[in-house]
């Protein structure tokens, strides 16, 4: 369904900071990207919408592919038309709209010809906590909120896939557990593929199908969700385990080998 | 007293005129974040283009106005296109810079046009200057036009930027490119439409100062007129421009009557921004303005 090829991708013409990505989301999953902070995983999300244009960069090599149709050359507000909704880190809301505002701007991508008030429900049924506060401000509501009006701002165009950056960033355990919950529950409602970036690798691969993992500007491992959570990498550097259930202890970690690199 | 009232009245009347060309700037300043200098210019422009069209072409005059509005929407879309677009992504300034270039494009263009032929007037069947009484206060017709005509088009830019989704489309725009671009918004369309909306406003301000003062180079002044008033409402909220342009007209015909003849010199133009500077000092985002949200 959506597939990058040997994406490269460069800021102000001389900065490489995706270096020949390649991964691929099939209709009606879920996959996780992980990696580090600066790995490149925004960046991987942004060239999917086109965003990087309005940072100075662009693809300059290989391919980005969405039901045959080629991405790279397309506005960002076309892109979103296709069908694909991007959750951008930090939430991101329109601050001084109302809740309800919120979900109305991102009913603008809409597909489809349901009624605004019938999508605005649905939205409300998945969130709704969003429906006893849908006159206030958003830039006043609580982190756990935002990213339920951010969520729920994507959702309500009724995507074929999601792009979702980063939605555990900033809440508590409780609040991310919720917002997972309710991220499966929408993709097993509604068949939509969801490409997860995320730093929290347990709970990410808790309900991704398929995960890659991300480290200066390369996919340097993927594997199904079995392979991944049994990988003894992946438990050490990401899960901080050193084996299974135990807690880990970094006096027992070479200091070389803290930082594993794969390349 | 009946002095008083009398200059209240038209305060009010003449006010409702600075909110509805400072709307112009408020449109644009809400969607791009771009302070338009040209403002004045644009109500000069349209008060010469409509007179044009009545005196010179000899359309009807309800046709005439229409023209005129069709002519502000492609003067709006020209702007964008050449002047604005191009600099898109660019520090906000160099925007800012070049508003203050098309003021002075626009004063050249008109003095090029239009300059041999000072101090024209709307035909008197135009708004005719019939005497009104109301509450024992005298006022000329073409000031209740004018008050009624801004007051229409404020209400309607209200219900626009709340009701109908371009309006949303222009507040969201404001708040954050990025993610209105996600939403499926195009900011180029954006751009265009508060740029049309913008000159509509500018050429709707212009046929009505036009009726009032006559069709002159100096009405870019009315422009002049109209920043304190569009920071005084807090650069943002049209409620706030509505109320900002009342008080500051009202300020000044007080000033007129009152102060003048006291200090012996006209200290209508000192006065707006006295209060101005006054209450940025109590509330710095304007008495209407957006509180910046921030999250600690």
């Amino acid at each position: 369904m959506l597939r990058l090829t040997n994406v490269e991708v460069m800021f102000n013409r001389v900065i490489l900071v995706l270096r020949g990505v390649s991964l691929h989301v099939p209709p009606r999953t879920i996959v996780a990207l992980l990696g580090a902070n600066g790995a490149g995983k925004s960046t991987t999300l942004n060239s999917i919408t086109g965003l990087i244009h309005t940072e100075l960069g662009e693809v300059t090599e290989g391919t980005i592919e969405f039901e045959g149709r080629d991405l790279i050359r397309m506005s960002t507000d076309r892109i979103a038309q296709c069908g694909i909704a991007q959750v951008l880190e930090g939430r991101r809301l329109f601050e001084h709209l109302t809740v309800e505002e919120n979900l109305r701007v991102g009913a603008r991508a809409k597909r489809g010809k349901s009624s605004i008030k019938k999508d605005i429900d649905m939205i409300y049924g998945y969130f709704p906590k969003l429906r006893l506060m849908r006159n206030a401000t958003a830039g006043y509501c609580s982190g756990g909120e935002q990213q339920m009006i951010s969520t729920g701002r994507a959702l309500i165009s009724n995507p074929k896939i999601m792009l979702l950056d980063e939605p555990s960033m900033g809440l508590s355990p409780i609040l991310v557990q919720e917002i997972f919950r309710i991220i499966k529950n929408i993709h097993e409602d509604k068949g939509t593929s969801i490409l997860l970036v995320e730093q929290n690798a347990t709970t990410a691969l808790d309900i991704a199908s398929y995960g890659y993992i991300m480290e200066n500007g390369r996919i340097v491992l993927d594997g199904t969700q079995e392979q991944l959570k049994n990988n003894e990498d992946v438990k050490e550097f990401y899960m901080g385990l050193s084996e299974v259930g135990k807690k880990k202890s970094y006096r027992e970690v070479k200091h070389y080998r803290r930082r594993k690199r794969w390349l | 007293m009946e002095t008083f009232f009398q200059t209240l009245a038209s305060g009010i009347m003449m006010g409702s005129l600075y909110s509805l060309v400072g709307m112009g700037v408020v449109v644009i300043y809400k969607s791009t974040k771009v302070f338009n200098f040209a403002q004045g210019g644009l109500v000069m422009l349209g008060a010469y283009i409509a007179w044009s069209f009545i005196e010179e072409v000899g359309m009807p005059i309800w046709l005439a106005l229409i023209a005129a509005a069709v002519a502000g929407i492609l003067i709006g879309i020209i702007i964008e296109r050449f002047g604005m677009r191009r600099l898109v992504g660019q520090p906000i300034i160099s925007l800012i810079i070049i508003t203050l270039a098309l003021q002075a494009f626009i004063n050249g263009v008109v003095t090029l046009f239009w300059g041999d032929r000072a101090s024209n007037a709307f035909p008197q069947s135009f708004v005719p200057a019939l005497p009104i009484e109301i509450f024992g206060v005298n006022l000329s017709l073409q000031q209740i036009v004018t008050f009624a005509v801004s007051m229409t088009m404020m209400t309607l830019f209200i219900l626009f930027f709340k009701y109908i989704k371009w309006g949303l489309d222009l507040r969201a725009v404001a708040e954050d490119h990025q993610a209105a671009m996600c939403m499926g918004i195009s900011t180029r369309m954006v751009f265009v439409l508060a740029w049309v909306l913008s000159c509509v406003l500018a050429f709707t301000g212009g046929v009505l100062v036009g009726t009032i003062h006559g069709v002159n180079t100096t009405l870019y002044e009315i422009g002049e007129k109209s920043f304190p008033v569009v920071l005084l409402g807090g650069l943002e909220s049209i409620p706030g421009v509505l109320l900002a342009g009342i008080i500051i007209g009202i300020l000044e015909y007080m000033c007129g009557q009152y102060l003048d003849p006291m200090v012996g010199a006209s200290t209508t133009d000192i006065v707006p921004f006295v209060i101005l500077l006054l209450v940025l000092i109590v509330k710095p985002y304007g008495l209407f303005g957006l509180k910046r949200i921030e999250r600690i």
